[in-house]
């Protein structure tokens, strides 16, 4: 490599160095976000494009693993299983699609409120932040702070909108505590993420406090950041630990939240301030 | 390869990476296409060429991701910096050398990230990520070299570095 070429490289490296740290310590009050709303508005036509291919290539590698498991059949037998299971698996993501859309009604139509819906776009480019970008923005109504729901309950929270298009923190997210009770004994909690894990905190238990694989936690209106009673999780395993001042289950979310494809947003609720 | 095609290249790789990437998940592991873009153009032209790279790279997906701005900068110009290291070391563009490049700078690139969350506040869990997030997504990452280490050796075939000196 050339010389000049090369320290010039060294200087680029110290500059974005410095940039980066310069952007950590203080983006915010270099309002990255306004940056971020601006890429937003630039990519939601692409990401809508590239959003609906993902799907395709999600049923291309599906169809590849059910390729797979014919492997003993011989060719010509093969090629008609392939085709038939690609024909299936196209069936079936319709079927999951059609589901999930009226999954999305029944839902709309059982907490009755005026909402929108929208197709999810983009993830983050990690899964280390927990947020996603939906073709949905202020053409629809939505503002921040407004409720995210999947196919079955709560999935996050509007944080930035531009146009055409919001970013949503989920409720996996660490900075997304959410006020929760539970729907049988209403016993009051905070939905956070703890190791990696989502767990729901419950503080001041009754010493028989019992909680049942299933049972489902929803908002409880508490701080007024989510309209009270919406379904958010369900309990995966509860142990009671009489020691501990704070009672701790474990939960999952009631949407698989990585493979999210369609959503509502409760347009009708604005948190206060 | 003039710097000027990195913006849309780049570009279209950042998009594809946020919404096309999740649909081509195989179980826990994702690959990573614009890391391994940049880390395979500076294994194959050195850091001179894909420092710029890594800069508009890092840039853009800090502005379509939801971590701490500057995140995806600073681990993005890091592994590319050291890459070229190896670069040096091992005189040019071999297919071995790539692949030890791409699943060190998968690991890395994440630990940084990892790094940045951590410095900044946000709860991270080393073990659980490295296990079920990065080394998944390194194997991947290691598939997914081949065509693009093959297309830039071609592209570099093609548009060879001059070799006059730089006055």
């Amino acid at each position: 490599m050339r010389r000049g070429s090369q320290s010039r490289a060294t200087s680029y490296f110290v500059f974005a160095v410095v940039l980066a740290v310069v952007l950590l310590g203080l983006g915010q009050l270099l309002r990255f976000d306004a940056v971020r709303g601006a890429a937003a508005v630039v990519y939601e036509p692409l990401q809508s494009g590239l959003s609906s291919a993902g799907r395709g290539a999600r049923d291309f590698v599906g169809t590849i693993g059910s390729i797979g498991d014919t492997a003993a059949e011989n060719r010509r037998l093969k090629a008609q299983v392939a085709d038939l299971q690609r024909q299936l698996d196209q069936a079936r993501t319709q079927q999951l699609t059609d589901q999930q859309l009226k999954d999305l009604l029944g839902l709309q139509d059982s907490l009755r409120f005026h909402s929108t819906a929208a197709e999810v776009i983009g993830f983050d480019p990690e899964r280390l932040s927990q947020a996603m970008t939906i073709n949905a923005g202020s053409n629809k109504g939505l503002k921040v702070g407004m409720s995210v729901l999947g196919q079955r309950g709560l999935v996050g929270r509007v944080v930035s909108v531009q146009g055409n298009s919001a970013q949503v923190r989920l409720v996996s997210d660490t900075n997304l505590p959410v006020n929760v009770e539970s729907a049988q004994a209403h016993l009051g909690g905070t939905l956070k993420v703890r190791e990696g894990r989502l767990v729901v905190e419950i503080l001041g238990a009754p010493t028989d406090v019992h909680l049942d694989r299933g049972e489902v936690f929803v908002t409880s209106g508490l701080g007024g950041n989510f309209p009270k009673g919406l379904p958010v999780v369900s309990v995966s395993s509860f142990h009671y630990e009489p020691a501990q001042v704070a009672q701790v289950a474990e939960v999952s979310p009631l949407d698989d939240l990585a493979r999210l494809e369609f959503v509502i947003v409760d347009t009708d609720f604005v948190p206060i301030g | 390869m003039t710097p000027w095609l990195a913006l849309p290249i780049l570009g279209l790789l950042a998009a594809m990476q946020t919404s096309l990437v999740p649909g081509l998940e195989v179980g826990p592991a994702r690959p990573h296409l614009l890391l391994v873009w940049v880390v395979c153009w500076a294994v194959v032209r050195g850091r001179g060429e894909a420092m710029p790279w890594a800069i508009v790279g890092g840039l853009l997906l800090d502005a379509l991701s939801q971590m701490p701005p500057g995140a995806h900068l600073l681990a993005l110009v890091v592994v590319v910096f050291v890459a070229d290291l190896g670069h040096r070391v091992m005189q040019g563009s071999t297919a071995l050398y790539a692949a030890a490049a791409v699943l060190a700078a998968t690991l890395a690139y994440g630990l940084l990230l990892m790094a940045v969350l951590a410095v900044t506040g946000h709860p991270v869990t080393l073990v659980d990520t490295v296990i079920l997030d990065l080394l998944p997504g390194a194997a991947y990452n290691m598939v997914l070299l081949v065509p693009v280490f093959l297309l830039q050796r071609a592209i570099d075939r093609r548009f060879p570095t001059s070799v006059l000196p730089e006055w």
